[in-house]
């Protein structure tokens, strides 16, 4: 089973972001997949498309060989975007008031995804986020609260746009062990993009370089931190802070 | 989706709401306050005689007090459509809503149903404050509130078919919150609220037709079945009218739109 971008177009207004993006996603295997590129690359825009909030313009975006217009139902309930910053949950609620919320509006079982978010909220060192109002938090535990909400689903994809923005030295590190068992644990397709090379490097399975609309290289096994370094010099003509 | 999803749904959408207005506490009663005053505002500038005469009563400021309800609870429904596109899309929430297996302008209008509970008990409120002003008997007001509550379902409907076209406003315009605030404004004195059914196009609104059904139930009178017609027709298309331009606009930020730029 797997996802498949063909010829794939996208235009903001009258201008167009995506130019004829293709690649394929493997679905079901475990795999981190992550989305590499300068600002305005495209990154963000791919993600909404892959997770069906948006709709392309033109080319395929489709499931298998299935018909284009069952890609949009099937993204809706199979997968769950994040967006970046510290933004995502309602204020006023806690993250388990958040999680009941959005399991109704989801029809997922409340008692599930609430037994998987104090599970992982433990792993990810959140505990006493659980009952905190979501606005009184930090950047950082926004964030974490955030993932932690958007984790328990248990969703088939998982789309986590920049999740390691705003997070301190030892957060980002649960964040990377949260990562990796999430996608090892339940085979789930986690779909990530960063400029942390560090995440990048620790739990990306395969990656897929953006550059101004364009995929400019996939690449099919894990690199280590110097690599993905040199990498990103190479592609894009940058120097990367080391 | 099955009937337990959809319990489940209203349940937790009456409790997480309840929770975060209560935490909004301040802002809550500060919107009575304003609401008050308003409400003051046509009962002092509000056509009394004209009631009186137009009716057949002496129940002027009890008629005033039913249209004042109607349009108190219409623009709360109306608020909440239009917020809950906003406030989502700057929360970045909206995202996440649109992933949900319930449409949009479902949630939007079981969000204000719980809102319309609680302006149910301040209107009940002010209604007793009114009874003792004005010398009538508290049930009787009691009565009306009963009337507008049930009556309002429907014209409810229509309104969150207004707040839907401010909420397609929103996806293009970003901040239209201003707009259906003065718009609000606008009805109370233009609309049969503050003053008997004059003319005709004050049917036009959602809940014209409710307040005239409602004040001749309240006084006992028959009511005609072509108000009736009108008043389901109206919020009929109202409603209509709103779901299908934010469906529009939904559909047009979805194919050229990235629901981020807020």
């Amino acid at each position: 089973m797997g996802i498949q971008l063909d010829q794939v177009r996208k235009d903001y207004g009258r201008t167009e972001v995506l130019h004829g993006v293709s690649f394929s996603l493997p679905l079901d295997t475990g795999n981190v997949f992550g989305l590499i590129g300068p600002n305005g690359a495209g990154k963000s825009t791919l993600m909404r498309l892959i997770s069906g909030i948006t709709t392309i313009n033109g080319g395929q975006l489709r499931l298998d060989n299935q018909d284009d217009s069952h890609y949009e139902k099937w993204a809706q309930r199979n997968s769950l975007y994040i967006p970046a910053g510290d933004r995502g949950l309602r204020n006023k609620l806690t993250p388990l008031e958040n999680l009941r919320y959005f399991s109704a509006i989801r029809c997922v079982p409340i008692r599930d995804t609430q037994a998987r978010m104090l599970a992982n909220a433990k792993l990810f060192d959140a505990e006493s986020l659980m009952n905190k109002e979501f606005d009184q938090m930090s950047t950082g535990q926004k964030k974490k609260a955030t993932l932690l909400v958007a984790i328990s689903f248990d969703t088939p994809m998982l789309l986590l746009d920049e999740p390691s923005n705003g997070l301190d030295m030892s957060a980002q590190v649960d964040l990377m062990k949260l990562v990796d068992s999430v996608a090892k644990k339940s085979q789930h397709t986690i779909i990530l993009s960063s400029h942390d090379p560090v995440l990048m490097s620790e739990v990306t399975t395969q990656y897929i370089f953006v550059n101004e609309g364009t995929v400019i290289k996939t690449v099919n096994h894990s690199l280590s931190e110097a690599e993905l370094r040199q990498m990103y010099e190479q592609l894009y003509q940058k120097a990367v802070i080391r | 989706m099955s009937v337990r999803e959809l319990g489940t749904m209203i349940w937790v959408e009456v409790t997480m709401q309840m929770k975060t207005d209560i935490k909004y506490l301040s802002s809550t009663v500060s919107e009575f306050i304003l609401y008050t005053f308003a409400y003051l505002a046509v009962v002092i500038f509000g056509a009394v005689k004209g009631m009186n005469a137009f009716y057949h009563t002496n129940l002027g400021v009890v008629m005033i007090l039913i249209g004042f309800m109607f349009w108190n609870m219409g623009v709360v429904a109306m608020d909440e459509s239009t917020l809950f596109i906003e406030t989502g899309a700057r929360t970045g929430i909206l995202e996440t809503e649109i992933q949900s297996r319930f449409a949009l302008w479902f949630i939007a209008l079981v969000r204000s149903w719980v809102t319309d509970i609680y302006y149910f008990v301040y209107l009940l409120i002010l209604s007793v404050i009114t009874a003792f002003v004005i010398s009538v008997p508290v049930l009787q007001l009691v009565k009306a509130d009963v009337l507008v509550f049930v009556i309002a379902i429907i014209s409810n409907v229509g309104m969150l078919g207004i707040g839907l076209l401010f909420g397609a406003g929103s996806l293009r315009f970003k901040r239209v919150g201003n707009w259906s605030s003065i718009l609000q404004s606008a009805i109370l004195f233009v609309a049969n609220v503050a003053m008997p059914n004059y003319f005709g196009a004050q049917l036009l609104l959602p809940f014209g037709a409710g307040i005239e059904i409602t004040r001749h139930l309240f006084l006992g009178q028959p009511v005609s079945l072509n108000l009736i017609g009108i008043y389901f027709g109206v919020n009929v298309i109202w409603f209509a009218l709103g779901l299908v331009i934010f469906r529009h606009a939904m559909q047009k930020e979805r194919r050229i739109g990235s629901f981020d730029r807020f």
